[in-house]
């Protein structure tokens, strides 16, 4: 029995030297490919380099990293169920390029032919955040009445929850002040059917009586759209607008300072 | 959810019945241009390619396509390891042209890329290539200048061994799918800036929201929601370019055409998938047959038999396959976005086919799949992917850093075991160019992927990717480089650490050394990382070496590294392989030098 003990005791020893012997030899050869490829790193011949690093007259890798872009969104162009059937209007364009953009934004509305309200922005934008643009430029309001400036600055983009903003203050002649706020939601019904709803905001930092413009919370339009994707450049809609004025403003308005108008339009961009 | 059912769209998504050699030709070319060929074998050690311009119709409207001696794809390339080839390449485009051999391990001056190695290919230019053929197995060639790849310039290149191969096979077709549209390139990428989510028709809408509701209860269904909305991102982004612009093509044929490799029963198969598309991933299936994966990316590994792979953008897999039991089977590569497939035929005859599958539903990306460390939502067992992650970095590392500047996030790298929050460089903070950061980024090396889990197939996954051959190099690294996938999806900018290519100082790298590369995917998309001139050595989850590659695919939420033998002087293209993300600027200059 003993001796039956002493024999697999030897057979394991055996067994465990040769498996340390083959390790060994293992590693020896890994050592040696390793010393094999140190070797392969060979000195680098003056004609290799000359090779590798051709002369290539300053020019660089092309690429097409952040070319000029422009874009064009007519985002509502819609006739209004409403006296002097009025057409109004709202673009955003610009050229640019990722993070700096020339933007020119205008909107207006036309009743009887004749332009009631209208106004372009010219602006400069810098995106400053993951989500935010900074814009900075003028005003031109056209109409009503004689041609006004302001000076604008405000913020663009897209704030939690997918909502999109739009803010901007204006000084104008005189000390004269604004506040514009527009923001909106999309809801997609399908892929192709989208609910947009949509708020806009004016304030006033004074009242202008000859422009019907009283100091506080002034105008208030909330509109909601359904728009038809027919593709992404061309989508007609349906939808209801809430015109509203409030505190001096609404009295400056001699009555019309509620009103809810039927539209329909269509959004084009390209 | 909108699905695309119209007469057109579908004749749109299964192309034209023709092949695109019988291309009517229309406003859109030149009347007197000849349509595009198939491609022929070219064997010659020397090789004349000359690359023009062909009407191509793969829609039921022609456009002008960048081709090879006539042929979209280009000619398959046939050559033999231990040769020296001669490659003459004229230049009949108006523009600059290039060829990139993409996986071959060249001279620097070989490589092909305009402005790196050489100064691209001039209209009316012929320039040669020379180099020895060091390796083999199944890799592609294709255009490395401006949007030339997406019209249709790449190729496969074939190069057999010296030594027998350690399987048997008794033929074989090259299956090389590939992504075409009708719209200019250029055009399409400054859509993707203005609107990146123009192709994505798959945005979960108010039905979704009330199927979820109904499945998981309200209070569930808005929490998810209310997750993806605050981050101001979409689930359904899983393909910049979808099947709205894209008809999927199989070695240059549109899925109705059916492309079709001839066996004879009992024959064994072996096929040589190449992904030379744009932007697409596939998912490859042969319903009725298994595939033995011998070979990724040109080099072999321990064969594994799985019933579907996912090729990402420019990687390439040979399988065996042993057809029996019916004349016919289809090769389906449905979309990643499961918006559109690529479709053939293995057959005894031409003229046969079997059924076409239905496209698998899309699955929409989760907060886990992001690498954001929530909990797993999708009712799929983590565990086996979501492992802690054991990479240990060498003692050499922090010192590395610290002396390495642009080449590396400027924070700290702490060890990232048990899972351990990611550090962002400084590049990365408040930066308009990048919308997101992972903060629990995994391997998941055995994770089949998003669409693949748990759908009743064997997937294979890069865990069961082993090369044939131990670690060819055997050092450790000497220091690690970590580098972040950056992007933002709204803007389409796409970048590393935050900094695009234009912006970004070379990654130095010294001859002889053997480094390891980190990378985190800090976006919700899937990139794949394509390093020219020197092999990708895949590590797996403890740091050992898996698999030798040309290209690592790099889903949302993963973090994977690889050893890099700087054995090849010269500068080389490092770069997302997404054709519109790598022109957006997810490139590097890697420059070997000592």
């Amino acid at each position: 029995m003993v001796s039956l003990l002493r024999h697999v005791h030897a057979l394991l020893c055996a067994t465990l030297a040769l498996a340390a012997a083959a390790a060994d030899a293992q590693q020896h050869a890994d050592h040696a490919e390793h010393a094999e490829h140190a070797d392969q790193a060979a000195p680098i011949s003056a004609d290799d380099r000359a090779a590798a690093f051709p002369d290539l007259g300053g020019i660089g890798h092309m690429h097409l990293e952040d070319p000029l872009n422009r874009s064009v969104l007519l985002d509502r162009f819609e006739s209004q169920d409403d006296d002097g059937n009025p057409v109004a209007w709202d673009l955003d364009a610009w050229v640019g390029r990722d993070l700096t953009k020339l933007w020119i934004r205008s909107d207006g509305e036309r009743r009887d032919g004749n332009t009631e309200q209208a106004d372009v922005e010219i602006l400069w934008g810098k995106s400053f955040a993951r989500w935010w643009d900074l814009l900075t430029g003028v005003r031109e309001e056209l109409d009503p009445g004689p041609d006004e400036t302001w000076a604008a600055v405000g913020v663009r983009g897209t704030a939690p929850y997918r909502l999109g903003l739009e803010a901007t203050a204006y000084v104008g002649d005189g000390g004269a002040s604004a506040l514009r706020v527009e923001t909106h939601y999309e809801v997609l019904v399908t892929n192709r059917w989208i609910l947009r709803p949509e708020l806009d905001l004016a304030w006033y930092g004074q009242s202008d009586p000859s422009r019907g413009r009283g100091a506080g919370l002034a105008e208030g339009d909330l509109g909601i759209r359904l728009r038809y994707e027919i593709r992404r450049e061309v989508a007609p809609y349906v939808g209801v607008l809430l015109a509203r004025k409030f505190g001096r403003t609404a009295d400056l308005s001699a009555g019309d300072d509620d009103d809810t108008r039927l539209v329909a339009g269509i959004r084009v961009s390209f | 959810m909108q699905r695309f059912p119209s007469l057109t769209r579908r004749r749109f998504i299964e192309g034209f019945a023709a092949s695109a050699g019988a291309a009517s030709l229309g406003r859109f070319s030149n009347a007197a241009e000849p349509a595009v060929t198939e491609p022929e074998v070219l064997r010659a050690a020397e090789v004349d390619l000359s690359i023009g311009e062909r009407g191509a119709n793969f829609t039921g409207r022609t456009r002008l396509a960048t081709v090879v001696n006539g042929s979209l794809p280009a000619p398959t390339l046939r050559w033999r390891e231990g040769d020296a080839v001669t490659i003459r390449v004229r230049n009949e485009l108006p523009e600059p042209t290039s060829i990139h051999w993409h996986g071959l391990v060249l001279p620097a001056n070989m490589d092909g890329v305009p402005g790196l190695s050489f100064h691209g290919i001039a209209p009316g230019e012929t320039f040669t290539y020379r180099f020895p053929l060091r390796q083999s197995g199944t890799y592609w060639y294709h255009s490395h200048s401006a949007f030339q790849e997406q019209l249709g310039l790449y190729g496969a290149l074939v190069i057999e061994p010296r030594e027998p191969e350690p399987f048997a096979y008794d033929r074989e077709h090259v299956v090389l799918l590939s992504d075409w549209t009708d719209r200019d390139p250029f055009a399409l990428y400054l859509l993707l800036k203005r609107h990146s989510d123009y192709f994505n028709y798959q945005k979960r809408t108010l039905g979704d929201f009330t199927r979820d509701a109904k499945r998981d209860g309200l209070s569930a269904a808005l929490a998810e929601r209310r997750d993806w909305a605050r981050m101001r991102m979409q689930p359904s982004d899983l393909a910049d370019v979808s099947g709205a612009a894209y008809t999927y093509l199989m070695n240059g044929r549109a899925p109705a055409a059916n492309w079709t490799g001839l066996f004879r029963p009992g024959e064994r198969v072996r096929l040589r998938f190449v992904n030379g598309s744009s932007m697409s991933t596939f998912d490859v299936r042969i319903p009725g047959l298994q595939m033995t994966v011998v070979a990724a990316d040109g080099q072999n590994v321990h064969p594994v038999t799985v019933d579907e792979f996912r090729i990402a953008t420019a990687e390439t897999f040979d399988v065996l396959v042993t057809p029996a039991g019916a004349d016919a089977f289809t090769i389906f590569a449905q979309s990643l976005d499961r918006t559109g497939h690529a479709r053939g035929t293995l057959a005894v005859a031409e003229g046969l086919t079997a059924p076409v599958p239905e496209m698998d539903r899309i699955v929409y990306l989760t907060m886990a799949d992001m690498g954001h460390g929530a909990a797993a939502s999708d009712g799929v067992d983590h565990s086996s992917h979501s492992a802690p992650l054991v990479i240990a970095p060498p003692a050499t590392e922090h010192a590395e850093h610290a002396g390495h500047g642009a080449a590396a996030p400027a924070s700290e790298h702490t060890a990232h075991g048990g899972g351990a929050a990611v550090e962002h460089g400084a590049s990365e903070q408040r930066n308009p160019g990048v919308d997101m950061q992972t903060t629990a980024p995994a391997p998941k090396l055995a994770d089949p992927g998003i669409g693949l889990r748990n759908n009743g197939r064997r997937v294979l996954t890069y865990g069961d990717l082993h090369s044939l051959f131990a670690d060819p190099d055997g050092r450790e690294p000497e220091r690690t480089i970590e580098l972040h996938l950056t992007g933002h999806m709204e803007r389409f900018m796409w970048s590393f650490d935050g900094i695009p290519f234009a912006s970004a100082e070379p990654l130095d790298l010294r001859y002889g050394e053997r480094v390891r590369i980190r990378l985190v995917n800090d976006t919700m998309m899937s990139h794949p990382i394509h390093l020219h001139g020197m092999w990708s050595d895949l590590e797996d989850e403890a740091g050992g070496f898996l698999v030798r590659k040309h290209t690592v695919s790099m889903p949302p939420g993963t973090q994977r590294s690889y050893r890099v033998t700087a054995d090849a002087i010269g500068r080389w293209a490092y770069h997302c392989h997404l054709l519109f993300h790598m022109e957006a600027g997810m490139f590097r200059e890697v420059r070997v030098d000592g």
